[in-house]
C-alpha cells in the first residue's frame, strides 16, 4: 500500500505485532536499516510492512524517534540532544527502555540504540550490587560460598 | 514529545515488577550496554549479580579506563588492566579503547620515579590492535606519549583521537581505514603531515591546538576530506589541498587561548569546494607582524573563494 501525500512525499504501512497499523513518510521509516533494505528488496509494494518483533506501543515509540530525527539537519544538533534526553525520561520505566532496546536493534536504528544503550548504562553507574540488583529485580542465585568465592576472584574489580 | 503523562503511566504500570528484564536481554544486547559504562571497571563489577553475569563481562567489545575511576596510584590502574585483559574472554574482538591516564596528587610522583606510562599505554594498545580494534581514544595528561608503530599501522581502525601526544610519527603511518582523526594538544617536530598517502580515506580531520618546533611544516591533503578545523596551530608552513572539502574553520588562538601569536605561512591554499567556512584571527598583540597576518588572511580566502558562506572575525586590516 504505497501511497503519495501532497509534497509527494512517499507513504509507507508498518504493522505491529499486535496489529496495529502506522502509516508514515519513506524517509521517516528508512532511518531503520532494516526497513531500508525491506523497501529496496521491493517488499513494501504489496500491503504493509509486518514486523513481527515490535509491538504497537514500542513501534509508535519508535516512529516518534525516526520523524524527529529524519526532520532535523547537522545544524540543530544541540536542540536534538535535548530532544534525545527528553525522550528517553519519557520511557524511562524499564520495561519500555528494554524494549525499545530490543526493537532499535531487530529495526537496525544506531542512534536509537547508541542512545538507549547509553541510558541504560547511565542507569547502572555508580550503582553498588545490591541497587542493581533491586533495581532490576536480579535474583543473585549464588550460594553464600560461591557469591564468596566471585568476590573474592574478582577482588581485583572493587579496589 | 506530546503526551507529558506518558512517562507517569508507564511507571504506574509496571506490575509485573518479578520479572527480571535485564538479565533476560541477549548477550550481545546486555555487552552493547556494557560497553557504554565509563569504564571497564564497572563492566567487570556486574559479575557478582548473579550466575548469568558472571562472564558477560568478559566479552564486551568496548573497552574503557580511565583513571579518574581509579583513587590510588598508577599503580592499582595498571593492575586492573592487567586483570581486565587476563580475564577477558581472547576470541571477543574490540571494537573501541577509549584509555584516559589523567595527572592526579601522587601520579606525579610515580611519573618522576620512572613508572612507565608511555610503555602502559602502548602494551594496552597493542592488546587492542591484536584484537581488531576500529576506534582508538587515548589521552595522556600526566605525560607526553608517542603513539607506536603498531597503532600507526593498524589497518583495521577507523577512528583515532589523539590528546598530549608526540605525532610527529604521523607522516609515516599507514591507517588506509581511518576517516575520523582528532589531535588535541599534541605536538610535533619539524613536520605534521596528514596527506592521501597515509590516510587515504580521512573525511574528518580536527586539530585543537598542535605545536611545532621552529621552521615546522604542516601539510593537510586529502580526496575524501570533507571537514577540517585547525584551531589553534603554531608551526610556520601550512599547505592545504583538498578537493572536495566542505566545511573549512580555522581559529588562529584556540578557544583556551593557546596557540597565540605564531606566524604562519599560507603558502598553498587549494580548498575550491568549501561551502562553509569560519576563520577567525584574534587582535594581533606584536604590531611587527601584522603585515604578515594580512598575508595569511588573503591567502587563505583566496584559498576558499567558492564558500557560500563565510563568519570572519579579522583585526584591523590594511589592505591595498
Amino acid at each position: 500500500m504505497s501511497i503519495t501525500t501532497e509534497n509527494n512525499e512517499k507513504m509507507i504501512t508498518l504493522m505491529s505485532s499486535d496489529g496495529e497499523e502506522f502509516v508514515v513518510e519513506e524517509a521517516v521509516a528508512a532511518q531503520s536499516q532494516t526497513i531500508k533494505h525491506l523497501i529496496e528488496d521491493g517488499c513494501s509494494t504489496e500491503g504493509s510492512i509486518p514486523l513481527p518483533n515490535v509491538t504497537g506501543r514500542v513501534l509508535s515509540e519508535v516512529i516518534q524517534y525516526c520523524k524527529k530525527h529524519s526532520s532535523s539537519d547537522d545544524k540543530e544538533e544541540k536542540e536534538l540532544e535535548a530532544w534525545d534526553a527528553e525522550f528517553v525520561k519519557a520511557a524511562d520505566d524499564h520495561v519500555a527502555l528494554t524494549d525499545l532496546m530490543m526493537a532499535a536493534n531487530f529495526l537496525d536504528i544506531k542512534g536509537l540504540l547508541d542512545l538507549v544503550a547509553q541510558t541504560l548504562a547511565n542507569m547502572i553507574t555508580g550503582k553498588s550490587p545490591e541497587e542493581v540488583r533491586r533495581m532490576w529485580n536480579i535474583k543473585n542465585d549464588f550460594t553464600p560460598e560461591e557469591a564468596e568465592k566471585v568476590r573474592k576472584e574478582n577482588q581485583w574489580a572493587f579496589e | 514529545m506530546g503526551d507529558p503523562n506518558k512517562s507517569k503511566r508507564n511507571r504506574a504500570a509496571k506490575p509485573d515488577g518479578e520479572v527480571d528484564r535485564l538479565s533476560n536481554l541477549p548477550d550481545f544486547i546486555i555487552h552493547q550496554i556494557l560497553g557504554f559504562l565509563p569504564d571497564t571497571k564497572f563492566a567487570a563489577q556486574t559479575c557478582v549479580l548473579s550466575k548469568r553475569w558472571k562472564n558477560l563481562w568478559t566479552s564486551v567489545s568496548d573497552l574503557r579506563f580511565d583513571t579518574i575511576y581509579f583513587s590510588k596510584n598508577l599503580r592499582s590502574f595498571e593492575k586492573f588492566m592487567l586483570y581486565a585483559l587476563l580475564r577477558r574472554d581472547h576470541h571477543s574482538t574490540v571494537r573501541t579503547l577509549a584509555l584516559s591516564i589523567n595527572y592526579k596528587e601522587g601520579f606525579g610522583d610515580e611519573v618522576s620515579s620512572g613508572f612507565d606510562v608511555a610503555g602502559l599505554i602502548n602494551w594496552v594498545v597493542q592488546y587492542a590492535v591484536d584484537h581488531g580494534v576500529r576506534h582508538v581514544y587515548l589521552s595522556s595528561r600526566s605525560m607526553r606519549f608517542r603513539p607506536s608503530p603498531a597503532l600507526l599501522g593498524c589497518r583495521a581502525l577507523k577512528t583515532l583521537e589523539l590528546n598530549n601526544a608526540d605525532v610527529s610519527g604521523l607522516s609515516s603511518a599507514c591507517l588506509p581505514a581511518v576517516t575520523n582523526l582528532v589531535l588535541k594538544e599534541c605536538f610535533f617536530d619539524e613536520f605534521l603531515y596528514v596527506t592521501e598517502s597515509t590516510f587515504p580515506n580521512l573525511a574528518n580531520l580536527d586539530i585543537c591546538v598542535a605545536y611545532g618546533i621552529d621552521d615546522s611544516v604542516t601539510k593537510l591533503s586529502g580526496t575524501k576530506l570533507v571537514y577540517l578545523k585547525m584551531e589553534g596551530l603554531c608551526c610556520d608552513e601550512v599547505q592545504l589541498a583538498a578537493p572536495n572539502l566542505q566545511v573549512f574553520k580555522f581559529l588562529h588562538k584556540a578557544e583556551n587561548g593557546y596557540g597565540s601569536g605564531w606566524i604562519m605561512d599560507f603558502l598553498d591554499v587549494d580548498l575550491p569546494s568549501v561551502q562553509y567556512a569560519e576563520v577567525l584571527f584574534y587582535e594581533c598583540v606584536d604590531p611587527a607582524v601584522e603585515g604578515n597576518i594580512e598575508d595569511q588572511f588573503l591567502r587563505l580566502l583566496d584559498g576558499i573563494r567558492n564558500a557560500v558562506s563565510l563568519t570572519l572575525r579579522v583585526p584591523p586590516l590594511k589592505v591595498c
